[in-house]
């Protein structure tokens, strides 16, 4: 009976929350994505998604209160210089805060105005630290200190195009082996990288951008999982050393996924790399890599 | 008939006498009458227009940022050196970086024009308590760097940055949520212990002053404007005010404040601990705080502040503020104000402008005055200030 209660309380909750969800709105009409939430953006994961539309008003994702307004041309003006340009943020009842940035500086709401799903808050621009006239949509659950991906509040776009694998590699130290093409290499540890595409539709530009989920098995074990829902950054006390935080874990400098390190047998293990996107489109890679002897190699 | 002399002449030495008397006393105690303020205008530059003179070898220079461009002025207001940049400059008065407009990396150079070091980043620097701090990652990292081009330290960020002040010994950051953060000389963080009553305070305005460090932080959340009004507009937002002396961070005092703030508040610490903020609501003023965080004064303004400095050995505070429309009555530029003030919040002088953009480029103390340079849209004054 207990057990049942909970069931049920679980149940409203969920439905609650998907109602509180299913009410937000896109900030453009006529939404185009032109990077995903956890995309490699030129040296830095985006933290939330960018947007092209087919009008340039920028409306909020739902009601709330304008809390910080910041009106930047390109992130000179007299004041602190802002990577985001102009920006909107806005708080809204469910202790989510949207951040609205690369706005126009021209047409800006005040601090404290009441916002609702028809109040134009911005014009879509190209302010900051971006390369084209777009909107990047910032998302922050304030109570637990994360990033949400926006797309996962937004209504659904169609899509019906799955991920790409598009490059895979064994990396020994510097040295990065085509496992597509090469099947066979010497036993011992490699790191497994990868470029791995998503091109959701409706999408802008010919940019390529990061799956909704990404998971690499290698020998029958799971070595690197990654969903990209949520992201925590964790403010690290500052070090006195040169390039003592790698910030970017999930990607190398090259911008390829870092799937984690796996020993090359002798004898043959295969590996499996399987991506998807939000709609649930999924792709799966998967190889075989052989060993092979010293003598052989010469 | 001498008798008769003698007792006319009495009177006189009498007066002559006592005469006498009050001018020693005078000399002796001289009346202290009410010092008197001084303003005099010292020279005035159009530096886009101006020649550049060879100020080589000139020490002290003002650097000033002007509207598509920045000028390096001697004390004298000559042009030492001008650059023009289309996205912006950060400068002080050792080196200066043009900002780009998709940045790949920072070219640092010296005063006079010349290469000084490169910074391999990707980010929008800016200089604080004469420490290079580079905002990079679309707002999601700030670093520090020297300027030989050397990376000191990088983080990351909860958010994007609305605030940031450094000294020497303290640098403090407010991001967008999260809460402030404050890093020591060592590169350990600084706990500011429990924010108090606000649960998701947007961090407006940090400032670092006085020796040793105090710490203001301006936080909170504006209350909707629909529902504000003079009575119901107090406690949305939050002063507090730390002392950083003991290597922790020792709440002081913490005032709910009334008024709507944002990126560019006002809020500024002297080397004598008093505090200045801005409020513009119902009506601009700025308050004055007491090193322990009790009021002191308030002092109307005609319009928001937007900047204040302290004029230390006088001492004085100058508050610049500046209206957001503008006005037909002043060639449609917006208005803005420039007032003197006593520490008690009397006014000892005020001048008024109108110009798109008001800064106050440089201030410093210099045989007994303050010099103060004030940029004006494209022109520069500088005025000297001296209490008599």
């Amino acid at each position: 009976m207990r057990l049942r209660a909970r069931l049920w309380c679980a149940a409203l909750l969920t439905a609650g929350l998907a109602a509180t969800l299913h009410a937000w709105q896109w900030p453009v009409s006529g939404p185009a994505l032109h990077a995903t939430f956890g995309t490699e953006a030129g040296g830095f994961v985006l933290r939330g998604v960018q947007i092209e539309g087919s009008e340039p008003g920028v409306y909020p994702v739902e009601a709330g209160v304008v809390v910080a307004v910041v009106a930047r041309r390109d992130g000179s003006d007299s004041g602190l210089p802002s990577a985001l340009g102009s920006y909107v943020v806005v708080d809204h009842d469910n202790s989510f805060r949207s951040v609205y940035a690369h706005l126009e500086p021209g047409y800006l709401p005040a601090v404290g105005q009441v916002v609702g799903p028809a109040t134009r808050i911005g014009t879509v621009g190209s302010s900051g630290q971006i390369d084209r006239r777009s909107l990047r949509l910032y998302v922050i659950d304030l109570e637990s200190g994360e990033y949400v991906n926006p797309l996962l509040l937004l209504p659904d776009l169609p899509d019906r195009s799955a991920p790409q694998v598009l490059e895979v590699y064994a990396a020994d130290g510097e040295v990065l082996f085509d496992v597509r093409l090469l099947h066979e290499l010497l036993p011992g540890p490699y790191e497994i990288v990868a470029r791995i595409w998503d091109r959701a539709a409706p999408a802008t530009g010919a940019v390529g951008f990061a799956p909704y989920s990404v998971r690499f098995v290698a020998g029958g074990q799971e070595i690197f999982a990654v969903t990209k829902d949520r992201m925590r950054i964790e403010p690290q006390a500052a070090r006195v050393e040169p390039g003592a935080i790698n910030t970017q874990a999930l990607y190398n400098a090259d911008g390829l996924y870092r799937l984690g390190t796996i020993e090359v047998p002798h004898g043959s293990i295969e590996i499996t790399i399987i991506a998807r996107d939000l709609a649930g489109n999924a792709t799966t890679f998967t190889t075989n890599i052989s060993s092979r002897t010293e003598e052989a190699s010469e | 008939m001498q008798k008769g002399i003698s007792q006319r002449t009495r009177p006189l030495r009498h007066t002559l006498a006592a005469l006498l008397v009050v001018v020693a006393l005078v000399v002796a105690y001289p009346a202290r009458g009410r010092p008197e303020l001084t303003v005099r205008a010292l020279w005035a530059s159009v530096p886009a227009e101006d020649p550049v003179l060879d100020a080589t070898g000139s020490e002290a220079l003002i650097p000033v940022v002007l509207d598509g461009g920045f000028a390096y002025l001697t004390p004298e207001g000559s042009i030492a050196y001008r650059g023009r940049t289309a996205y912006g400059v950060a400068l002080c008065d050792a080196a200066f970086v043009n900002h780009s407009r998709t940045p790949s990396q920072l070219v640092l150079q010296h005063p006079d024009g010349a290469y000084r070091s490169t910074v391999p980043v990707a980010g929008y620097p800016v200089f604080a308590g004469g420490r290079l701090l580079v905002i990079a990652d679309a707002g999601g990292a700030v670093s520090e760097w020297t300027l030989e081009g050397d990376r000191i330290w990088r983080m990351e960020l909860p958010a994007p940055l609305l605030s940031l002040d450094a000294s020497s010994d303290h640098l403090v950051l407010g991001p967008l949520a999260g809460g402030p953060i404050v890093i020591d000389q060592s590169g350990a963080r600084v706990d500011l212990g429990s924010p108090g009553a606000q649960k998701h305070p947007v961090v407006y305005r940090v400032a670092l002053g006085g020796t040793p460090d105090r710490l203001a932080i301006l936080s909170g959340t504006a209350p909707a404007a629909d529902d504000r009004t003079p009575d119901t507009d107090t406690g949305g937002l939050v002063l507090s005010l730390y002392d950083l002396a003991s290597g922790r961070a020792d709440l002081l005092a913490r005032r709910a404040i009334s008024g709507a703030a944002n990126a560019d508040a006002l809020v500024a610490l002297f080397s004598d601990h008093r505090l200045l903020y801005g409020r513009d609501y119902p009506d601009p003023v700025v308050v004055g705080l007491e090193p322990d965080g009790s009021l002191e004064y308030e002092l109307s303004l005609p319009y928001p502040a937007r900047a204040a400095v302290e004029l230390s050995g006088l001492p004085l505070y100058a508050v610049l503020s500046s209206g957001a429309l503008p006005d037909p009555a002043r060639g449609f530029l917006p208005p803005a104000s420039l007032v003197v003030a006593d520490r008690a919040g009397r006014v000892a002088a005020s001048a008024r402008w109108a110009a798109a953009s008001v800064t106050i480029a440089h201030h410093e103390w210099i045989d007994h005055a303050g010099l103060m340079t004030i940029r004006l849209d494209d022109r520069v004054l500088a005025v000297r200030m001296e209490v008599r």
